[in-house]
């Protein structure tokens, strides 16, 4: 992958304002260590990929 | 067409029509993000969506022209909070959405957009130099009129239905061979048909194409429709 900006800077609270789970349009909460996208509501994870947040049911990973 | 329409580019189009600086945009379906950056550029604040994970990457792997930022993500289930974006994009999109989706697709759009928000739908019209151009392997008459349907039954939905006009957009191809490798990027999917087609789409390039000294120009008529919602 080319892109080396930090992931972290990518998704920063404001972003995080806007965007819901795609499921429950709940909201998200974003886990650095894990570079996951977290709805609760769902009890879904869904992964960011080099900067990427993949706001997919299918790609998410079940809580 | 009942009138002839008038030549322009796309992106000439979009800047002239939507209002961009200081705006909130979700570009739903934005490949490899060419709309993005134009309108980041153009002031706005774009997130881009797009499921075509190859697209994405590439989108993603261009230098940054400002903050703007990409998803994958569905036109039928869109990852922002009601009411929080000023205008949705679908450019060359709408037809790619399932016949069954595009109503929820149209749907998720009035969700997230504020009231007096707008929706910018740009459509390809089955007809014109780039359609015959494409027809052996990539006939969309009927997603095409699907779309059409969608976006007029739109009223339904929360929205008024504001403009309609049509231009000819130039579709620029450098030779055969940069056209089919275009192709197949946007469609994998149709890799074996284009293998099967690909000397009904030769003959068909060098007839339809207009030499302009850098390669050829096909015209593609487009229709653009601007929702409002209400």
């Amino acid at each position: 992958m080319s892109n080396s900006q930090n992931p972290v800077t990518q998704v920063d609270r404001k972003l995080l304002e806007i965007l819901v789970c795609p499921v429950t349009k709940g909201p998200l909460k974003y886990d650095a260590a894990s570079q996951e996208l977290i709805s609760e509501q769902a009890g879904l994870a869904y992964p960011i990929r080099d900067g990427i947040p993949i706001m997919l049911e299918f790609e998410a990973r079940e809580l | 067409m009942t009138q002839p329409a008038p030549h322009r580019t796309n992106s000439e189009v979009l800047t002239a029509t939507v209002d961009l600086a200081g705006k909130k945009v979700v570009d739903v379906g934005c490949g490899e993000g060419n709309l993005v950056r134009l309108m980041t550029r153009h002031g706005a604040k774009v997130f881009g969506v797009e499921c075509n994970l190859v697209q994405l990457e590439i989108a993603h792997a261009h230098a940054p022209v400002g903050n703007e930022i990409y998803h994958t993500g569905h036109a039928e289930a869109l990852p922002f909070a009601d009411g929080s974006i000023d205008l949705v994009v679908f450019f060359n999109s709408l037809h790619h959405v399932e016949m069954d989706n595009m109503p929820r697709a149209l749907a998720e759009a009035a969700r997230v957009l504020k009231v007096g928000g707008q929706v910018y739908i740009c459509e390809p019209v089955a007809e014109g130099a780039h359609f015959e151009l494409m027809q052996p392997v990539h006939d969309e008459t009927t997603e095409r009129a699907n779309a059409y349907a969608a976006i007029q039954a739109a009223e339904g939905l929360g929205f008024s239905l504001s403009d309609e006009f049509t231009y000819l957009h130039p579709a620029h191809h450098r030779d055969f061979e940069a056209f089919k490798e275009r192709m197949l990027r946007i469609n994998p999917h149709r890799a074996d048909d284009f293998a099967a087609q690909e000397s009904a789409l030769k003959a068909a390039f060098d007839r339809l194409g207009v030499p302009d000294g850098n390669g050829f120009v096909f015209d593609q008529p487009m229709r653009v429709n601007l929702l409002n919602k209400l």
